[in-house]
């Protein structure tokens, strides 16, 4: 669905993005990880046809970006981080109105209220209200024409867990019907939930590419810790691939006298760290 | 062509939500009142204190003129208004990314509000005219004041960083009509200092319909158009 071959931007002429290379297949989730002024919005933008003088290839849905005519748009759903909707009008005239910008088939509004549970606030004015009210609903608009494919840009932000939540279970969901998803964040616990791969970007380049797992795992740095009593208190902690060469776990383990135990793996903000030299938050 | 259409009926449901966009866009209807059924009265009254035969009536064409150009004025100056209220909510960017595009954007945004005003203007002008200007030259005034109301809108959005800008910037940009008295009152060469602006070369077409006139109008359009377009679309990349 999505190609990027040797893909290079400037907005100054001082390079901004260099040579980006990767590919998004159907039914994906693939994230763009990394620190603000890193290029993830920057690629985001050149991905839906807002910036057009790069160099290199992107072609999405079989159209050359910088090539696009208004109808490549049918086929993208893009949510920006910061709402952007009619502030005097309610949250189904919003809807109605970027509802009559598409040809396609659109999801119904009832519908798509209910999944974000603004059913009851249809009628009521933007402007009303609250800022995860409003990411809700400028998440859905991204969704109104059934696109293929959708640009996410941090969806979760400005929710509460329960909201977050649920906005996480949609996107896996529309992920499993089938669309590619793109989504831009620097919060790497979405990441690792959500992404089926990730790619780091920082400076303008990508510094890794992989599912979470592999790159979690690809540090090999998880470790086992373990809690006992002996006149007080201990702890101890082997490497996960030596726990058979701990002679101590062993024997508390044969003796009962574990008090606690368990695997600490690595998280993606440890992996960034570690690839990239940077905290993400 | 839907796209189209409903982005610019969302347009107007801006304006009609908002009351001081509202008088704007009806001011020149005040103002062709005014100056209709007013000027003729002051000028009575002028013409009978001072006791000479004519006292604004040589100037008529004037009034004319500026009632020309009074409609596109406002109605480009709530467009200004919508884009930067857009801009504000980020829609300018979301609205690129949908059907309507960039291009559609701006056609529903500055062509379409300028096309309605020169419409406007015309049937204005035919209304409250002072001095029966022919059909013709009332066609080419709405026309040629359409053009210099679009530039007012691409100045406010270029140079205002929101509606409060906005409005002070359109005051700036009522200097872009300061060359429509000048050809009334300044015969001599000095008058040609006020030659980069096309309100100079409408009012000089008007009072002396010649092709280099045209040609003056034409040319400034074009390079004020090109100026601003450049500032504008920086503004809402």
């Amino acid at each position: 669905m999505i190609r990027v071959k040797d893909l290079s931007f400037s907005y100054t002429g001082k390079p901004f993005l260099e040579n980006i290379s990767f590919e998004v297949g159907r039914g994906e989730i693939f994230g763009f990880l990394g620190p603000s002024g890193a290029g993830k919005s920057t690629l985001q933008k050149i991905l839906t046809g807002l910036l057009s003088d790069y160099r290199g290839s992107a072609v999405v849905n079989g159209i050359e970006v910088k090539r696009h005519t208004n109808s490549f748009y049918e086929n993208i759903g893009v949510d920006f981080e910061f709402p952007s909707l009619y502030e005097k009008l309610t949250a189904k005239q919003n809807l109605e109105f970027f509802g009559l910008l598409y040809q396609r088939k659109l999801i119904t509004i009832p519908d798509l209220l209910r999944m974000v549970h603004l059913e009851n606030d249809a009628d009521k004015k933007v402007s009303d209200f609250s800022k995860g009210m409003k990411s809700r609903l400028n998440f859905i608009k991204a969704l109104l024409h059934n696109p293929d494919i959708l640009f996410l840009d941090e969806p979760t932000s400005g929710l509460d867990p329960s909201n977050s939540y649920d906005m996480k279970k949609i996107i896996k969901a529309e992920r499993d019907r089938g669309k590619t998803i793109i989504l831009t964040t620097h919060n790497m616990l979405d990441a690792t939930e959500l992404c089926d791969r990730v790619a780091f970007i920082v400076d303008g380049k990508i510094k890794a590419l992989d599912t979470p797992h592999n790159l979690i795992m690809s540090k090999g740095a998880a470790k086992l810790c373990y809690a006992y009593f002996e006149g007080r208190e201990k702890s101890g902690e082997c490497l996960l691939s030596h726990t058979g060469s701990d002679e101590l776990l062993k024997k508390l383990i044969s003796d009962n006298k574990l008090l606690s135990i368990h695997s600490s793996e690595p998280t993606l903000n440890d992996i960034f760290m570690e690839i990239t030299g940077r905290a993400l938050q | 062509m839907r796209a189209l259409i409903s982005s610019f009926t969302q347009f107007w449901r801006q304006i009609s939500k908002d009351s001081m966009l509202l008088v704007v866009c009806v001011s020149p209807i005040l103002a062709g009142l005014a100056f209709r059924f007013g000027i003729p009265e002051a000028e009575k009254l002028l013409t009978s204190y001072f006791g000479k035969s004519a006292v604004l009536a040589p100037y008529y064409l004037l009034f004319d003129i500026f009632l020309g150009i009074l409609t596109p004025y406002m109605f480009c100056f709530a467009s200004a208004m919508v884009i930067l209220e857009d801009i504000d909510s980020s829609l300018t960017n979301y609205l690129s990314v949908t059907p309507i595009g960039k291009s559609g954007y701006l056609l529903s945004r500055l062509v379409f509000p300028g096309a309605i005003s020169a419409l406007l203007s015309f049937v204005i002008l035919t209304i409250f005219t002072l001095t029966n200007i022919s059909v013709l030259q009332n066609i080419l005034l709405s026309f040629f004041t359409a053009c210099i109301g679009v530039l007012i809108s691409l100045l406010i959005v270029a140079l205002s960083g929101n509606k409060v800008e906005g409005m002070a910037i359109a005051k700036l940009g009522g200097l872009f009509l300061l060359g429509v008295p000048i050809p009334f009152f300044i015969t001599g060469a000095e008058r040609y200092y006020a030659a980069v602006l096309p309100s100079f070369w409408v009012s000089s077409f008007m009072l002396a319909p010649s092709i280099w006139n045209a040609i003056g109008i034409v040319v400034t359009i074009i390079c004020w158009s090109g100026i601003l377009y450049r500032w504008f679309k920086k503004k809402i990349a």
